[in-house]
């Protein structure tokens, strides 16, 4: 997937965000955040949505570092979130509104080509930090179904890479995303796809709780046209 | 009948007062639970200076650790002692201590060298591998931005392809850095060439003499390299030798110069075309990983200095028109152009 594909998935899920607030005329004023833990630059895509963006009732701001989206997550309080799935994990307060269902990816593990699936129970994994520390290790390792101890955790996936090189881990953990760029980024670099994790869903929308209630919900996804579901799928 | 049967109201008084006991010794303890659960937790003794770069990294590291942990900090002055440091050690009886730049971590070693020593994970500048070999109480992070990820990051911004790397190294100091970067760097295609300025000895007239020599080369070096990377030696970046060799070198060779400090890549001096700085929030993230397994009875011996990750990316707009140098543009998204 392109990195211009991928703006346009996050994209349409502001439109299906801005169709919520028509359809629903739920809010005079919205806050969508973004959390976006990609090699983009969050403040392009920043630019793009807004720009894009037809209500200009609606505040965006998008993050790529766990961090900072935690912080302002909690000053703010959005109404909408756009995420991925590990989000619902990690906060009770919003809502993940199903209306992509079927849209799954992998996370892939790469490392050097003699690495050994057999030895990840040992290995040293490095990751984008995207949650708790303890809670995302316990969430690797089910998505990888095994039992590893030691993880190294990075801000962003373009420091995947030299943790490889200075031989901090000895295998990463990346977004199908992540591994296109990285590897046109680090175009002789020696690292290959060892496996892919189990199926996880791709991004999601989240709505705070206290503002939609389920049969609101089911009323505004049912007023999404076919056309729309359809074009979305074929991104 | 007893005497509850002969007064029943009895039993309503006996559980209202056991109640108000219970309730009473609850609230009275209440504090004390609450100490007890923060004296439970363990202590860490972050050791840093006032400074503006060192209170956000010490701000990040506390927010991180602040829950598991009890961090307590020391701030040391221009006249800091050891006395008061030892005396705030002992009295502190951190599981970790967390030194931030180089008086810290000289204050620690010394500490340790007198005393049972105590763990600690130390962030500090130029030659943090140096000064913590042999340590196997003290592991730590160098702020001191790596030449892979100098050369590859530049490379990643450049149309044309980084094949041929050049640094002037001394290598009585620096040669484990360069090795180690070479092999690095060969993982990715490029191949760094370690020129030794202490060919002819290390005083400084015979390093002048290496120097004259190269000179005289200038003229060809862009015909043999794509790069030059600068190793942050205060020695051979001293105002002399910036002068007489250096500043000639970036305007006669006309190869981009790239170095892990702003101030090189500053449009003013109009040096270096590209430069990465630590991140500080990458930074923070690194130091609490390892302050956290330390704690958890990882060997500081086995951690020992690991590069700083990430890192903000600067390219000076000026110096790159004048050597014509072409970008991917896409890629100079999250550049800072000065």
């Amino acid at each position: 997937m392109n990195r211009f594909i991928y703006i346009n998935k996050v994209f349409c899920y502001l439109l299906y965000v801005t169709l919520f607030l028509f359809v629903g005329n739920i809010f005079a004023e919205a806050n969508l955040m973004v959390y976006f833990p990609s090699t983009e630059s969050p403040k392009i895509l920043e630019q793009t949505l807004k720009k894009g963006l037809k209500s200009k009732d609606v505040a965006v701001s998008v993050f790529a570092k766990y961090r900072d989206f935690e912080q302002e997550l909690t000053r703010v309080n959005p109404d909408f979130i756009i995420a991925n799935s590990a989000f619902s994990s990690t906060n009770s307060s919003y809502k993940p509104v199903q209306i992509l269902n079927g849209n799954k990816s992998h996370y892939l593990v790469l490392g050097s080509k003699d690495w050994k699936k057999d030895k990840l129970s040992t290995a040293r994994i490095g990751v984008v930090l995207f949650g708790d520390m303890d809670w995302q290790k316990r969430y690797i390792n089910n998505l990888l179904d095994v039992k590893v101890s030691k993880f190294k955790f990075v801000n962003k996936s373009d420091d995947l890479i030299p943790l490889l090189v200075f031989d901090s881990v000895d295998v990463i953990v990346v977004g199908p995303t992540d591994y296109e760029k990285l590897k046109s980024s680090y175009k002789n670099s020696t690292f290959s796809i060892l496996f892919k994790s189990k199926e996880v869903d791709d991004l999601s929308i989240y709505i705070k709780k206290d503002k939609l209630d389920d049969k609101s919900v089911s009323s505004i996804i049912s007023g999404i046209t076919n056309e729309d579901k359809k074009n979305f799928f074929s991104m | 009948m007893n005497n509850f049967q002969r007064h029943p109201f009895k039993k309503y008084q006996l559980f209202v007062l056991f109640f108000y006991i219970c309730s009473h010794f609850c609230i009275g303890n209440l504090g004390l639970i609450v100490d007890a659960a923060a004296a439970a937790k363990m202590n860490t003794l972050m050791v840093t200076e006032h400074n503006k770069q060192f209170n956000e990294i010490a701000s990040i590291i506390e927010n991180e650790l602040k829950s598991k942990y009890n961090v307590e900090k020391y701030f040391l002055d221009e006249n800091a002692e050891y006395k008061s440091f030892e005396e705030k050690v002992k009295e502190s009886k951190p599981a970790v201590l967390i030194l931030i730049n180089n008086p810290a971590v000289n204050l620690a070693l010394k500490y340790n060298e007198k005393n049972p020593a105590i763990n600690g994970v130390a962030l500090m500048g130029l030659n943090l591998r140096g000064l913590l070999k042999g340590q196997k109480n003290i592991c730590g992070i160098s702020f001191d931005i790596p030449i892979y990820t100098l050369v590859t990051q530049f490379a990643m911004l450049m149309e044309k392809n980084i094949k041929k790397v050049l640094v002037y190294s001394r290598d009585s100091i620096f040669s484990p850095v360069t090795a180690i970067n070479e092999s690095r760097l060969k993982t990715s295609g490029v191949t760094l060439i370690t020129k030794n300025v202490e060919k002819y000895g290390k005083n400084k007239t015979d390093v002048e003499k290496f120097l004259q020599e190269e000179k005289k080369k200038f003229n060809t070096i862009k015909n043999e390299f794509d790069v030059i990377t600068i190793l942050l030696d205060s020695a051979f970046l001293s105002p002399d030798f910036f002068k007489d060799f250096w500043i000639p070198l970036s305007n006669e060779a006309q190869v981009p110069l790239i170095a892990g400090v702003e101030s090189l890549v500053s449009p003013q001096l109009n040096f270096a075309v590209f430069g990465i700085t630590p991140n500080i929030a990458d930074l923070g993230l690194q130091a609490v990983q390892m302050i956290t397994a330390v704690i958890n009875g990882e060997k500081a011996e086995d951690i020992s200095v690991e590069e700083p990750l990430g890192g903000n990316k600067i390219l000076n707009s000026k110096k790159a028109e004048t050597l014509s140098l072409k970008f991917n543009q896409d890629k100079l998204e999250d550049v800072n152009k000065l």
